[in-house]
């Protein structure tokens, strides 16, 4: 099934191959994408090692999805919100580098910006969540929502909670990245059925925010395979 | 990093970021407990003594006092605070009341001076009042500290931009102090998470420098209450075969 009106940004992450990796899988694709490319020798939140874009041209190629690349990692800069203000599709799939945050200006440019957050909304919002989630109530969640000018605040399309996993030393690269593919592809496969899209949770405001988990604190959650007491 | 690196150079001038921190398996929470323990013994030292007699605020005893009450109603029986020596029984002297400025007097609509917040918020906790306000603040400050790894002397309206020195080592313990009761009384993880990277930065100044500045003892024991307390929940929450420190 390809997707018209839905484009992506990715960065070169883990994620953003899974991302690509699920859509092959369900024989889905996207109209276009816009690679951020990291032309730098330095290793940037988000990514485990450095690796050439080959690997993600491959996976677009493979999901047939058209894609442009830009030498940019900043997906707030002008030169990379012009890009995405003249191509016609009306939403964007966003897997962009860790910590990135969209600011006022690429926001305001009507178009629609679908991110999967790692955490269960509006309970968890912020970074690192699903390691707080562990130690809270031993499960991991991912949530997928149109990004707002409110971190982590905006319309929730679609939310769940998962099992912990039984190796939680790979949560950071492979678990919280397969369940957001997993929760991105129920929501679009929602979006063509109904043929819009269907928040399950409009208003996604109050919860709690966190931040960047402290080391001791991931070890516990990773070493414990239990809600803490 | 096969060690606790966090505390090793000094976090005013190199903030850590803690992204995507390496896993290290159970010996991490070693190398945690040795290094919380070794500032904890340094701080402990007579020669700092004489630094301590001019330190000015006043609700340095008030607070140990009430954090000495944590310690010996929690942790009397614990064997790695009766190795250490730690006096629990020290009488602590209360001199006398002082005023502080009502938390409810604080807002972002004005600019915000911090130590007088500081004041009124751990005021507020040691007398067990006005907790969704002392939440609101500690919310604002918790926020503020994660994203920029520094307390500034006043805030500018709506709280966002920081004013002044970063370098008062005085506010970021009193901070910790704050964050110390309030995971007390609340069990929140996410006022740990900060308190431990506050430690880690305070612990990360030589502590010469530090003793000038601040109260020794209250900062000991908001670490000591720190490390019992993660110690607690690993004992809780961790099998493991081998002797960790936490056993």
């Amino acid at each position: 099934m390809h997707l018209n009106k839905i484009g992506m940004i990715l960065a070169d992450t883990y994620r953003t191959k899974c991302y690509l990796r699920a859509l092959i899988k369900n024989k889905l694709s996207v109209n276009y994408a816009l690679i951020l490319l990291n032309s730098k020798n330095t290793i940037i939140a988000g990514q485990k090692k450095i690796t050439s874009k080959n690997e993600i041209v491959k996976l677009l190629k493979e999901a047939k999805i058209n894609f442009e690349v830009i030498n940019n990692t900043n997906i707030n800069d002008n030169k990379v919100i012009e890009r995405i203000k003249k191509r016609s599709e009306k939403v964007f799939i966003f897997s962009g580098y860790g910590g990135a945050i969209l600011k006022e200006k690429i926001l305001n440019i009507e178009k629609n910006f679908l991110h999967v957050h790692g955490g269960y909304l509006p309970d968890y919002k912020g970074s690192t969540t699903n390691y707080y989630s562990l130690i809270n109530e031993n499960k991991l969640g991912a949530s997928a929502i149109f990004l707002t000018k409110d971190i982590d605040s905006g319309p929730i399309l679609l939310r769940k909670k998962f099992a912990a996993p039984k190796n939680r030393k790979l949560i950071d690269y492979k678990y919280d990245s397969e369940i957001r593919s997993r929760v991105l592809i129920s929501c679009l496969k929602t979006y063509i059925s109904l043929k819009k899209w269907k928040f399950e949770k409009k208003n996604n405001l109050g919860g709690e925010t966190f931040f960047i988990i402290h080391p001791v604190l991931k070890h516990l959650a990773i070493l414990s395979n239990r809600k803490i007491t | 990093m096969m060690n606790y690196d966090y505390t090793k150079i000094n976090r005013l001038n190199s903030p850590n970021n803690y992204m995507y921190s390496v896993y290290q398996g159970n010996k991490f929470f070693d190398f945690y407990f040795q290094d919380r323990i070794k500032k904890i013994k340094s701080l402990q030292d007579r020669k700092y003594e004489k630094y301590q007699q001019k330190l000015k605020l006043s609700i340095y005893p008030r607070v140990n006092k009430f954090l000495n009450k944590i310690l010996v109603k929690k942790f009397s029986n614990d064997l790695l605070l009766k190795s250490l020596n730690y006096n629990i029984k020290k009488k602590i002297d209360v001199d006398k009341q002082y005023r502080f400025k009502p938390l409810s007097s604080f807002s972002i609509r004005k600019e915000v001076k911090i130590e007088c917040l500081l004041l009124s918020i751990i005021n507020s906790q040691l007398i067990q009042k006005n907790t969704k306000l002392v939440k609101f603040w500690l919310d604002f400050l918790v926020q503020r500290f994660e994203v920029k790894k520094k307390i500034y002397p006043s805030y500018k309206v709506n709280f966002r931009k920081g004013k002044g020195d970063s370098n008062i080592a005085s506010l970021y313990l009193m901070l910790a102090i704050s964050l110390i009761l309030f995971f007390c009384s609340t069990k929140k993880i996410k006022y740990m998470n900060t308190l431990l990277k506050l430690s880690d930065l305070i612990c990360s100044l030589d502590t010469k420098h530090l003793v000038k500045f601040v109260s020794k003892d209250t900062l000991s024991l908001i670490l000591l209450i720190e490390l019992l307390n993660i110690k607690l929940i690993l004992k809780k929450n961790i099998k493991s075969k081998k002797n960790y420190a936490f056993k």
